[in-house]
């Protein structure tokens, strides 16, 4: 008996925990209780041990993760490089809810980590039995998107401004030393685009 | 252990598995044809539950008003027809061969002057139909015990599908939540596919037997074929078996008007009305359903029956082809999906 009633406060205390996680992430801030309840029927909690990958760069996405405890670690596959390090609230793999892309990099947990995973189906039948909410979702969703689609293009503006500026470089090296052969090829190959 | 000797434990494992599960099938053979007709019926409903939940309804109370609407739409429509049903069961039970005899008489009269030239002189086919009546008379008897069970089941269906509508999600989430993290997404992907592609199909099916069924009832009540309710009920079973199954119905349609009037003079309307029925099935109901995304090679379709037929008797006929048609998508997309997620 004394586990079962245990059982129903851990439970418990569990759906509090996770609903102070939802209300951090940006997409579920502007939802009530009662809203939040029903997103939290449709998310599954997943739990991963350290090393554990929980997708590979490539991979088709069908959702977004958002870490309730633990850290995971996102890695760009073939330098095995490090581009972030997330930890209790925050949120990854959210363009997979609008859009089955391939996954742009691994998530593997780097400690023990507990997870929960939005999937696009379930988007869709949100959507679907309850408009209003999934328009509530979906709006913050858009502009997350949107946001990353300027930052990136301005990530790639700046990138296209520094090849240039190398290719110049390149250009005037191979100008001023002309009989250098790797000069020469360098400043033959390298195109911006 | 080599790997290769692995692998072949496993398949032979597998193929162990497998007969196990058809053996059970078979063992359980009428809870299981109940719990597919029911899932099925679960399935084919859902979207109306959560047209229902979209305008603020819990999904129990969705899914009691689907139950009882289907229950009143269904039995209405049994009580409507049942003096009818009765009526012509009784009349086939109470059947004086006379007219079925006399149609074949005519039928082998006209045979046997046709084949005179060819040597051919007693084809015996009136001898052959009064000895199969003289022989199958009894046992329309043994059907009944049959008839009663078949009715209690009829009751649970909409029992098994009223809980599946409204348990079906978190069922799905629960089976979801089993599944290892290396499947985990794969799984999820999967049966977001099959789903996609087999709702439409599997409604498309069942819409269009049921307007087959009632159009059919209606052109034979109209054209005072005997039986219509019966034939009607049959040719939308029927339906569900591509390319033999329109031809069946109306085909039990010609007959049963020879044999009842011993002419065929109602031949050619009951053929323009099968025909048109058809094509209100295939251009109308179909494309307003979507329902021809999931293609069956006629072979396979054949494969189907057979087995259907061998070892689940008539109904496993008539849901061998919406059957095949869930296996062969689950299939194909768990095939392309290892391959995606890099899991083969």
């Amino acid at each position: 008996m004394n586990s079962f009633w245990s059982n129903i406060f851990k439970r418990e205390e569990r759906q509090r925990e996770t609903r102070a996680i939802l209300k951090k992430i940006p997409i579920f801030e502007a939802l009530d209780g009662r809203e939040l309840a029903a997103i939290e029927r449709i998310l599954y909690l997943r739990t991963y041990d350290a090393d554990e990958i929980i997708f590979r760069q490539d991979d088709p996405g069908v959702g977004m993760y958002i870490v309730a405890s633990g850290i995971v670690s996102i890695i760009y596959e073939p330098t095995e490089r490090v581009l972030a390090e997330l930890r209790e609230g925050d949120f990854f793999g959210e363009i997979a809810l609008l859009n089955e892309t391939p996954r742009s990099a691994t998530a593997r947990a780097r400690t023990g980590c507990r997870l929960l995973g939005f999937f696009q189906p379930d988007l869709l039948g949100l959507l679907e039995r309850d408009p209003r909410l999934g328009v509530k979702v979906l709006m913050p969703l858009a502009r997350i998107a949107g946001q990353r689609l300027i930052h990136s293009d301005r990530q790639r503006e700046t990138l296209q401004n520094e090849a240039e500026l190398l290719k110049t470089k390149l250009e005037n090296l191979r100008d001023a030393a002309p009989h250098e052969p790797e000069f020469n090829d360098a400043a033959e190959r390298f195109t911006v685009d | 252990m080599p790997q290769s000797v692995l692998r072949w434990i496993r398949l032979v494992l597998l193929g162990l598995a497998g007969l196990v599960l058809v053996a059970l099938l078979m063992l359980l053979d009428e809870v299981v044809q109940l719990l597919v007709i029911g899932a099925l019926m679960a399935y084919v409903l859902d979207p109306l539950v959560r047209r229902l939940e979209a305008r603020g309804t819990t999904r129990t109370t969705a899914s009691a008003i689907i139950f009882f609407a289907l229950l009143i739409l269904v039995g209405g429509f049994i009580l409507a027809l049942l003096p009818a049903v009765a009526r012509q069961v009784a009349a086939i039970r109470a059947t004086d061969v006379q007219h079925m005899v006399e149609a074949v008489q005519e039928v082998e009269e006209f045979l046997e002057r046709q084949l005179a030239s060819l040597g051919v002189a007693e084809l015996g086919m009136v001898e052959n139909v009064q000895d199969f009546v003289a022989e199958r008379a009894p046992a329309v008897l043994g059907y009944v015990p049959g008839v009663l069970s078949t009715a209690l089941n009829v009751l649970l269906v909409p029992v098994v599908a009223f809980f599946l509508l409204r348990d079906g999600r978190s069922l799905k989430k629960g089976f979801v939540s089993l599944v290892p993290n290396r499947f985990f997404e794969f799984t999820l992907n999967v049966l977001h596919k099959v789903d996609v592609q087999l709702g439409n199909y599997l409604r498309g099916l069942i819409l269009g037997s049921a307007v087959v069924a009632v159009l059919s009832i209606f052109a034979l009540w109209l054209l005072d074929v005997p039986y219509y309710v019966l034939i009607g009920v049959f040719a939308g079973f029927a339906n569900l078996i591509p390319y033999v199954g329109p031809v069946a119905g109306g085909l039990i349609a010609l007959l049963v008007s020879l044999f009842s009037t011993g002419t065929l003079a109602k031949a050619f309307a009951i053929i323009v009305a099968f025909a048109a029925i058809q094509v209100v099935d295939n251009a109308v109901v179909q494309p307003l359903v979507l329902a021809k995304n999931v293609k069956l090679h006629p072979l396979l379709i054949l494969f189907a029956l057979v087995i259907g037929g061998q070892f689940f008797g008539i109904l496993g006929l008539f849901l061998a082809v919406p059957l095949t048609a869930v296996v062969k998508v689950m299939g194909q997309e768990t095939l392309s999906n290892l391959r995606r997620y890099h899991l083969t």
